[in-house]
């Protein structure tokens, strides 16, 4: 049976190992304002932890899309402008962001529509303007004061042939998008290291071209 | 694919980390491996190498949308296999349907409730599972199949509904000689294989089975090869129905060459030993007949030589009396019918003698066609007197052979009285001799002890225009005659008979078409 990522496991599972996850789990209240947290909780089958680290994440990559959708709105791009709007419907639906779920909704059937007048499309997006600077408001405010900080890697040594079986591990699970290996190969071969906290962190984001580039870091080191 | 041995694999695609992650959570800790692609591209590649049993796909993607990945998968032959379920916020009908229209199993909409995807995704999984099973289980079956196909010493054709070959085993290829690339897919009239119904098509007995749905069985067939040679087959053509219609005919022949020459060969013992007992049977009749004639001979011998010391008697009798002068005409009468009568009577002892005589023959190089000529010179008169037109036929280049020409003079002056008695005025004596070289005595007429295949022989053949004979068995029987009592003693064509048997030759009898009878000699040459 194969084990999720560490820092997807439920609230049980991933309190032990993670000192920070404890810290995490206090900062998310009992109600957000724009969001239906028993309905996200659900969703990620009661993962706190994960739940913050998603609002963190939304908040740290979608602070720029109300401008975004704005300009391409105004510039008459309603292709672009209903990618955004989708791309963002999809995510508020997932972290049940209920208002901004709502709001991205109403206009991305606006944008869809040829026949939506700029008057509609424009009073439809400012709906979703408050509903979205309410929501990254309210994500901003369970983030934790200050990230960990992780040791770098280049400060760490790992033995040659350890850290070239590992780069080549990683580079086959890549291809094979199979992130549950990543997760054990860093865990087998850096053990307890800021390599195999730094993998994590990137498996964890799907971040493939992120790890290709620390997997040709590591080639480089090991060889040199 | 399904591997028994490793969970079963299950593809996320999404563009979006934060989308990708809350689905991966959802699907965590359930005993399948999960894996991620991050758009459209990075799905085919992983799904190619990874065959996964299931694909949870996002339709909103930059570059390759959703809808141009899974038409791409369902493409190729490595990835078609896998179950697609699109996920996306593009909830509307039209793209539902589209979804489903490119292949895929199932839709679910954006945001999705966790429970519902759970299940979804254990629902299609064992769907997925099931498929599986059953593709190898008919994989096998069809393995099975083959095996037997393979094993089997018949031929096998399997023909669609339009009569086109769709199937063939290895002993059809084998026994007709075609390769499969030339049975399969040509119409099986077309190929010539089961001949004799041409260009045809519903004169071929496969036909009416395609059309009828009957069964078609034929034990005495004929299959021509590739190369034009041909061997019987035994075959059979059996309708093939789908749901009650008729879809198609599987078609089974088997080579019978073997057991037709068995068959052959043992019609082949039979008429050999038919005749080997007709030959027995003749030879059995032989030696009674021979046996039969010992006896009359040994009779006639004893009556001849009883009779004839009182008829000498007698006519030294006749002749004292016909010496005493008498003016009474009625004594001179009896006189002369007594002297007839003991002519007669002597004739017949003659004949008794001729024929119970132990005869031995005089063989000495000569002339066959002299002793014709002698013989017919001998009947000129009776000729003359009765009116007969003589042709004469002989071949010249006949050449010498041991005869006894007085025997032989004997058997031919028989013969043509015979021939003018039955004619009596009027009418046409054809003699012809020649030359005949024997190809086979049985078809020939000929007793196969006397004569060989290849033998040369001397033929002479009588034919007269009178009233035939009445029974051919019966005329060389001693005292058989069809002649008023007193004109013959029935003992001639005994006679004849048993010369023609001294000189190892064969007399026979039988009456023309055009009337009147045909007397064949054949005597041998050297």
């Amino acid at each position: 049976m194969n084990q999720p990522p560490h820092d997807q496991l439920p609230d049980d599972a991933a309190a032990s190992p993670e000192e920070s996850a404890g810290a995490q789990h206090d900062l998310l209240p009992a109600a957000l304002s724009g969001f239906d947290l028993t309905a996200g909780l659900q969703r990620l089958q009661g993962n706190r932890v994960l739940y913050i680290k998603l609002l963190g994440r939304f908040a740290g990559d979608y602070s720029a899309i109300g401008d975004e959708i704005e300009q391409a709105i105004e510039a008459g791009d309603r292709r672009q402008a209903h990618a955004l709007v989708h791309n963002l419907k999809g995510l508020a639906g997932n972290l049940s962001a209920t208002d901004l779920f709502a709001a991205a909704r109403t206009l991305d059937e606006a944008v869809k529509s040829d026949a939506a007048e700029p008057a509609r499309l424009h009073a439809a997006f400012m709906v979703l303007r408050t509903a979205l600077d309410e929501a990254l408001t309210s994500a901003r405010s369970v983030l934790p004061p200050d990230e960990p900080t992780v040791r770098e890697t280049a400060e760490v040594d790992l033995p040659k042939s350890q850290a070239l079986e590992l780069v080549r591990r990683i580079r086959e699970a890549i291809d094979l998008g199979d992130v549950m290996s990543i997760h054990e190969s860093a865990a087998a071969l850096a053990g307890d290291t800021p390599y195999t906290a730094r993998i994590g962190e990137l498996a964890d984001a799907f971040d493939f071209d992120g790890l290709l580039s620390l997997a040709d870091e590591m080639e480089q080191k090991a060889n040199r | 694919m399904v591997h028994a041995d490793r969970p079963e694999q299950v593809l996320l695609v999404d563009d979006n980390a934060t989308n990708l992650q809350v689905l991966y959570q959802t699907l965590s800790g359930r005993g399948y491996r999960l894996l991620v692609a991050r758009n459209g591209r990075q799905a085919l590649e992983i799904a190619q190498k990874s065959e996964p049993a299931l694909i949870l796909l996002d339709i909103m993607m930059p570059d390759i949308d959703g809808f141009e990945t899974c038409r791409r998968l369902k493409q190729d032959p490595r990835t078609r296999g896998s179950a697609v379920i699109f996920l996306s916020a593009l909830d509307d009908t039209g793209n539902k349907v589209k979804g489903m229209q490119l292949g895929a199993v199932d839709y679910i909409a954006k945001p999705f409730d966790p429970d519902e995807v759970i299940v979804r995704v254990e629902i299609h999984l064992k769907i997925h599972r099931l498929e599986a099973q059953l593709a190898r289980r008919n994989r096998q079956l069809e393995a099975d199949n083959q095996h037997i196909l393979a094993a089997m010493n018949e031929g096998i054709f399997g023909l669609d509904i339009d009569g086109t070959v769709v199937f063939v085993n290895p002993a059809a290829v084998c026994m007709t000689g075609c390769s499969e690339q030339e049975l399969l897919g040509r119409p099986v009239h077309a190929l010539g294989l089961f001949g004799g119904f041409g260009a045809c098509v519903q004169a071929h007995p496969f036909y009416s089975c395609l059309k009828e749905g009957r069964i078609c069985h034929n034990e005495d067939g004929e299959l021509t090869r590739r190369d034009g040679t041909r061997f019987a087959v035994e075959y059979n053509c059996s309708p093939i129905f789908e749901d009650r219609t008729l879809s198609g005919a599987v078609v089974v022949f088997k080579d019978i060459s073997e057991r037709k020459q068995a068959e052959r060969q043992l019609k082949r013992a039979y008429t050999e030993l038919e005749k080997a007992h007709r030959e027995l049977r003749d030879a059995q009749m032989r030696l009674i007949q021979a046996a039969k004639l010992e006896s009359v001979g040994r009779l006639a011998a004893g009556v001849a030589h009883e009779v004839k010391n009182p008829l000498a008697v007698i006519q030294l009798g006749v002749d004292f009396l016909a010496g005493v002068e008498s003016d009474d005409g009625v004594v001179s009468e009896v006189i002369r019918d007594m002297e007839e009568a003991v002519e007669r009577a002597d004739s017949v002892v003659k004949g008794l003698l001729d024929f119970s005589r132990e005869s031995t023959l005089t063989l000495r190089p000569g002339d066959i066609n002299q002793v014709i000529d002698h013989a017919l010179h001998l009947v000129d008169h009776e000729l003359i007197q009765h009116n007969i037109r003589l042709e004469k036929q002989l071949d010249e280049g006949i050449g010498i052979i041991d005869l006894d020409s007085n025997k032989l003079q004997q058997v031919f002056i028989n013969v043509f009285m015979n021939a003018i008695q039955a004619m009596g005025r009027d009418g046409v004596l054809t003699v012809k001799s020649r030359v005949e070289r024997i190809e086979n005595p049985d078809r020939a007429g000929l007793d196969r002890e006397r004569f060989s295949a290849g033998e040369p022989v001397v033929q002479v053949e009588v034919l007269d225009t009178g009233c035939g004979i009445a029974e051919e068995s019966m005329v060389f029987d001693p005292f058989y005659t069809t002649k008023p009592t007193g004109q013959g003693t029935g003992l001639g064509l005994s006679v004849t008979r048993k010369i023609i048997d001294l000189h190892k030759g064969m007399i026979d009898i039988r009456n023309r078409e055009e009337g009147g009878a045909a007397v064949r000699i054949t005597l041998k040459m050297g």
